[in-house]
């Protein structure tokens, strides 16, 4: 069933500069859909289409009914003033989650992450690998239908890496559909069931491994060969 | 290209730096018309003082006033105008970086003793014809005040250094009133008409403090911390900026503090746990615990609360009055939406029935509070004065 579609025709930072252009795609339930492309391809455009920060748009994004979303940004984003534990208090306060289980999940949640000890403390005191796994903390205490996520994995070390893709399974099987853009290929290649390749602002291919190896026309090639193939024939045009 | 050369041209960049800043929210005719009144209005008022004293001042004794001039001595800090590249590149050229700091340290304390200097001047009025001094004891102020510069910005400098805001405000308030103690006595030998002493006093004082900071200025491990003293010194006007405009998005300058002063082990302010509430819980933690906020809040109400007792026509003061009521309520708006939607992943809930609920609900406890909090000054004030009336 589908959580989430996707249709944009265009959309930049500015009304006459379009930055992508034509990208369309769906997210189902239960699905981990890899948003591939090199720095200036267009991924945040994408991302920040989605979510409605862009003013200058053409596009339709729709969620399914009563369907809810959290965005993992890039770079963490707190409230400089709030501690960990205020954050998610505020969270589930705004959005209605009973209160013994969100106290009971978010528990749960900081000692996974082994940040349980420093709840009380603000998160822009935190190293860059802990504040990446607080943001992770506070989307997934929700228990959106939908998540998106900018480059993940930048800053986690590898246990937190770890913790991170088995989290992010669970999710999956309870449900949720995952949109994860990322660089960092061979690990999204194990973990995303879909691909949308974005190269100069348009989709470039999109697809399973074997549809874009077919896109490509490059059989048995990684996903690291295929986003080469596509990004340097780009190039080339 | 040498220190003076390296200090001259950082120092044009600064101030071109601040200027744009200040063009940045206002433009020719903004300034032109804030500007040019604003002055007009503070030479005639500052006139009307030579004229007449005003009847606020009547009453209050000569040590008070030479207070306020001691409390106002302490604005102003040392501009080492180090910034983050110095760590890679200017410190391999010792010579360079110490020549540079020096003249940052020249050039803050000639700004600050001339500012002083403008402080007397500011009092003049009063001092000749309220408090009927001649130019020789006028001098005497003018040298000591001078004098204590060197010590204050030595002194502030050694503050800024700690990160700790409540160990700061501690050590700060306990040196302002040490130093209080010091003026004072430095008063009474003043009138006792012991002159050649203080003369004596504060180039002593001034000598030794120049001297102690320019040992300070040499060590090259407290480059972190010129860093950063240079970045808030940059960054104060846009925090000037930030607490007034509602478009900038986040404050320039946090303290390193990693666990909260109150509310800590993330206290819950109200324990029942509604929509409205969480808004509510957000607004009044952040606002309390960052400095532009609760420090404009009071800002607005102290100016407010010095312009009401300063200025004299009544019709005037209703004015001010109004004036303050509409600035505090839309300031307490636009900071509500500032903060409440500073985070960009939660801007959606600003759709919210309960978000507009909790905002009139803040907005409507923080602007009586403030009525309340400037009632209570000037009740204070009226207090202070009839005590000042009764006693003399």
């Amino acid at each position: 069933m589908t959580l989430l579609h996707v249709n944009i025709k265009r959309s930049g930072y500015e009304k006459e500069k379009a930055i992508i252009r034509n990208v369309s795609f769906e997210i189902g339930e239960g699905e981990l859909i890899g948003l591939i492309g090199p720095n200036g391809a267009g991924k945040s455009t994408t991302i920040k289409t989605i979510l409605g920060l862009l003013e200058n748009k053409d596009s339709e994004i729709s969620f399914r009914n009563n369907a809810t979303y959290s965005y993992i940004p890039e770079r963490p984003i707190f409230y400089d003033e709030l501690t960990l534990w205020e954050h998610l208090d505020f969270i589930s306060a705004v959005e209605g989650i009973d209160n013994k289980k969100y106290k009971c999940q978010a528990r749960e949640l900081l000692e996974r992450y082994k940040l349980a000890e420093h709840a009380h403390e603000f998160p822009r005191t935190y190293s860059k690998g802990m504040q990446q796994k607080a943001m992770l903390i506070l989307a997934m205490i929700t228990e959106p239908d939908v998540y998106i996520i900018d480059e993940p994995f930048i800053g986690l070390d590898p246990d937190a890496m770890k913790l991170f893709l088995a989290s992010i399974e669970q999710e999956q099987r309870r449900g949720a559909g995952i949109l994860m853009s990322t660089h960092v290929l061979d690990t999204a290649e194990k973990v995303c069931r879909r691909f949308l390749i974005i190269h100069n602002g348009t989709l470039q291919a999109s697809g399973t491994l074997e549809e874009i190896r077919t896109q490509c026309g490059l059989p048995n090639a990684s996903l690291y060969d295929c986003y080469h193939y596509i990004a340097d024939g780009s190039k080339d045009e | 290209m040498s220190s003076r050369q390296i200090f001259t041209s950082r120092l044009i960049k600064g101030w071109k730096y601040q200027y744009g800043v200040i063009r940045s929210i206002a433009d020719w005719t903004i300034m032109l018309y804030l500007v040019i009144p604003f002055t007009i209005i503070s030479v005639l008022i500052y006139r009307s003082w030579w004229l007449e004293t005003p009847v606020w001042l009547e009453h209050i004794p000569l040590i008070i006033l030479y207070l306020v001039i001691y409390a106002f001595s302490w604005s102003g800090n040392i501009h080492t105008l180090v910034e983050e590249a110095d760590k890679v590149f200017l410190i391999r050229d010792r010579n360079l970086y110490y020549g540079m700091k020096k003249w940052g340290y020249a050039f803050s304390l000639i700004v600050q003793m001339f500012a002083s200097a403008m402080l007397i001047g500011l009092a003049l009025p009063f001092l000749r014809n309220l408090y009927h001094l001649d130019w020789q004891e006028i001098s005497v102020w003018l040298w000591y005040f001078i004098a204590l510069k060197p010590v204050i910005l030595y002194l502030k400098f050694q503050l800024r250094k700690i990160d700790k805001r409540l160990k700061k405000l501690g050590a700060g308030f306990l040196l302002f009133i040490l130093l209080s103690w010091v003026s004072q006595g430095i008063f009474y030998v003043w009138d006792k008409g012991a002159f050649p002493f203080i003369y004596l006093f504060g180039a002593a004082v001034a000598a030794v403090f120049i001297f102690l900071t320019l040992k300070l200025l040499i060590k090259i491990s407290a480059i972190e911390h010129e860093i950063d003293m240079g970045m808030r010194d940059r960054t104060k006007y846009i925090e000037l900026i930030f607490t007034t405009s509602y478009d900038i998005e986040k404050p320039i300058y946090m303290p390193k503090r990693s666990k909260p002063l109150l509310f800590r082990k993330s206290k819950v302010v109200f324990r029942k746990r509604t929509k409205i509430n969480g808004f509510l819980e957000l607004f009044i933690k952040i606002f309390i615990r960052n400095y532009s906020y609760i420090g404009g809040y009071f800002q607005m109400i102290s100016i407010t609360s010095a312009a009401l007792v300063i200025i004299p026509p009544y019709w005037i003061k209703a004015i001010i009055f109004v004036g303050f009521l509409i600035m505090m309520y839309s300031w307490l708006v636009a900071i509500w939406d500032r903060i409440t939607l500073s985070n960009p992943i939660h801007r959606h809930y600003r759709e919210s029935i309960s978000y507009f609920s909790a905002r009139n609900r803040a907005v409507r406890i923080l602007f009586v509070l403030a009525i309340v909090i400037l009632a209570i000054i000037m009740m204070g004030w009226i207090s202070v004065m009839s005590y000042f009336r009764g006693y003399f």
